[in-house]
């Protein structure tokens, strides 16, 4: 269980981006990645995640432009850069490339340079996407790639995947995810859900199971708490959740990602994301359905609750971000199934 | 899984933490098992069922374990043997059981029950050699985490102050307890109406609860009651966050304030100290604090690692707990004062929640 240090990289400007293996696990570069990437302005500073460190640099079809890195000790030889996106750099897409004894890695889709973040934007919500099921006449790699071909036409501004990315947490139903989700045009931001829990495969192929992000002055947190079902009694979970959420507190809008909540998940947690410091919106999935005339909210008092339909099945879901607050627009379906 | 690291210069120094000390250890939640390390030698063995065992606790006397571990459709608890003898699992009427503790006299467990429907945990009581389950709290739901009462000095109902009671539901005091009568339990309940919860500290025995404390409008969690009996600790985010806090017969009063979090007390075992987790440093840390002047100290603190789930030795000279400060969650040792720290356990998986044996009475 070596996930516990990524975790320390993500506070400040957000997370970090990861390279990748042939295989598609990660490399050197650990984070950010194209699962929990960063979105930052020109002259912004990021972290980064190494396994050792390394030469830096943002790269796109344009050329390179080198990062100016600061670096410091992580826990098991582990390298953390802290790594300024020079001024000049034009917004778009980038990978993430690290030089190190020869060798180099390359994260594709990592940083996203944006030239300003907007008081209103649209997020994406997708989940489910249970890549390898066959629910319906349409393989969930074709369902997901339709779904990605709508919402690169989309304003949206981002797109979070929250868990059963894949159906059995199998090796090649995360390649294939991976395949897929690349094609989007927009950052993807993922989290686990109960059918990704197959030995540490999705801590090899994104790193950490806890993360936050900043998008302009909203704060997102990203975890999985229910299917960690030992991780409250044990300790293992609670303080990556209390020191993002503290992180996250003078954000506009708090926002939290995750695939499911139950009131019966691990009292820490509750305490921590919901009673304490109250998110102000939790966004999940897991029940291929929406949440019926709120028929389940968050027990607690001021977080609302937004469940979206599977992905698999081909809906989404947008939110209207803006000084109004988080609203979530119905239901849709994006794509067909048939 | 082999705790030699510090052995060998342990030898050559002649001092150093004595006993055994059990953990979870494991890749995953899947396979992780109960553990037992014994310090004399860091030769480690395993005593659990191997799949989501939890947090293991020590009877009184030492002579076994109680822990969570995976049963059909839930959890279920299962007694472990230090002395290698088969785990010996309990029958459940419900699917999930968890958080057991021992009572005094170590003859039954409490522990939390449900059947994975919201909120409807239930107390229930095994008695421990009948393998018969008994639910408390009159059958109310809601009710977590049970830890027994070591006695009922706190309940000198004659010296009993406002801030310290016997309280139904609505807030009436309801004083029915007999001293030397029935063994107790502290435990906490929801309250408030349904979607407004909230959390207070009950007593409960098996046909009622009560308040501890008069309603208020912050939660409580993680309640510990001292082993002579003469105070209880608590979380609380009363004053804006979570703050541990100490209920006796005099009062109840803030012993670790600080704007950061701070939770999970710990006694020691002559009830002066307790060890507890903070984030007053940036990361999750260890940190005592007397329970007399609510002087705290760090005990172990990282400022780019976590260090977490601290439990006192029996003569109460060294405090261990868990820290990733090598990369992946181990067990440690150090003195109360944060010196000598000594890394005991060095497994690829992670090492979680220590607990030190008592000292086993011949």
């Amino acid at each position: 269980m070596k996930r516990r240090w990524l975790v320390l990289l993500l506070l400040a400007a957000g997370p970090a981006a990861v390279a990748r293996q042939p295989d598609g696990t990660l490399g050197i570069i650990r984070a950010p990645n194209n699962g929990i990437p960063v979105i930052v302005l020109p002259g912004a500073t990021f972290e980064a995640a190494l396994t050792s460190q390394a030469e830096l640099r943002l790269a796109d079809a344009n050329g390179q432009h080198a990062l100016s890195v600061e670096w410091s000790a992580l826990p098991d030889g582990f390298a953390n850069g802290h790594c300024t996106v020079p001024a000049e750099t034009a917004a778009g897409t980038y990978a993430l490339e690290a030089s190190v004894n020869g060798q180099t890695d390359r994260n594709e889709r990592a940083v996203f340079v944006r030239g300003t973040f907007p008081d209103t934007y649209i997020l994406a919500h997708l989940t489910d996407t249970h890549i390898g099921a066959n629910r319906n006449n349409r393989a969930s790699g074709e369902v997901l790639r339709g779904a990605i071909d709508v919402l690169n036409k989309s304003e949206a501004a981002f797109v979070a995947v929250t868990g059963d990315l894949t159906d059995g947490g199998e090796i090649g139903q995360f390649q294939t995810f991976l395949k897929v989700i690349d094609t989007c045009l927009l950052p993807t931001f993922v989290c686990p859900g109960n059918h990704d829990r197959k030995a540490l495969n999705y801590e090899s192929f994104f790193g950490t199971l806890t993360y936050m992000f900043w998008f302009g002055r909203d704060g997102y947190l990203c975890f999985d708490t229910k299917d960690f079902m030992t991780a409250d009694e044990l300790g293992s979970q609670d303080a990556d959740l209390e020191i993002y959420r503290r992180a996250i507190k003078p954000a506009r809008w708090s926002i939290g990602l995750t695939h499911r909540y139950e009131p019966d998940m691990g009292m820490r947690s509750q305490i921590v994301l919901f009673i304490d410091d109250p998110l102000d919106h939790l966004v999940m999935g897991h029940w291929h359905r929406a949440n019926e005339d709120n028929e389940k909210t968050v027990p607690w008092g001021t977080t609302t609750l937004t469940v979206t339909p599977a992905a698999v099945d081909g809906f989404g879901r947008m939110f209207d971000i803006s000084p109004k607050g988080v609203k979530p627009r119905p239901p849709q379906r994006i794509v067909t199934t048939e | 899984m082999t705790g030699f690291l510090w052995c060998f210069s342990l030898v050559l120094a002649g001092a150093g933490p004595a006993g055994q000390i059990a953990y979870v250890s494991g890749t995953e939640q899947e396979d992780q098992c109960v553990c037992i390390v014994d310090l004399s030698c860091g030769a480690v063995s395993r005593i659990g069922a191997g799949s989501r065992d939890g947090r293991p606790v020590w009877s009184p006397d030492g002579s076994k374990l109680a822990f969570s571990t995976s049963q059909p459709d839930g959890l279920g608890i299962c007694i472990g043997y230090p002395d290698g003898a088969a785990p010996r699992r309990l029958a459940h009427a419900r699917k999930w059981n968890r958080n057991p503790r021992w009572s005094p006299d170590g003859a039954f467990l409490a522990y939390e029950a449900d059947d994975g429907q919201g909120f409807d945990h239930q107390i229930v009581v095994n008695d421990v050699n009948a393998g018969t389950e008994s639910t408390w709290a009159g059958g109310k739901t809601g009710v977590m985490r049970p830890v027994w009462l070591p006695n009922a000095r706190i309940f000198d109902i004659a010296s009993m102050t406002e801030d310290l009671a016997w309280r139904d539901a609505q807030d009436q005091a309801v004083v029915n307890y007999e001293p030397g009568n029935s063994p107790i339990i502290l435990a906490e309940g929801l309250t408030g109406p349904k979607g407004k919860y909230s959390i207070d500290l009950f007593l409960v025995t098996p046909a009622s609860l009560a308040r501890l404390m008069p309603q208020n409008n912050y939660v409580e969690w993680a309640a510990e009651p001292s082993p002579d009996g003469r105070n209880i600790a608590f979380e609380s985010n009363d004053g804006g966050d979570r703050e541990i806090f100490l209920a006796s017969r005099t009062g109840v009063s803030d012993v670790t304030n600080h704007r950061a979090a701070d939770w999970n007390p710990s006694w020691s075992s002559d009830s002066e100290w307790l060890a507890f987790e903070s984030f007053r440093d940036g990361r999750r840390g260890v940190y005592r604090v007397h329970a007399g002047t609510a002087r705290v100290s760090p005990v172990a603190t990282d400022t780019i690692s976590d260090n977490w789930s601290p439990s006192w030795s029996p003569d109460g000279k060294w405090i261990v707990f868990v820290s990733n400060r090598t990369g992946n969650p181990d067990i440690f040792v150090a003195s109360p004062t944060g010196d000598d720290v000594k890394r005991i356990t060095d497994s690829p998986g992670s090492d979680l929640a220590p607990a030190w044996r008592p000292e086993v009475k011949r």
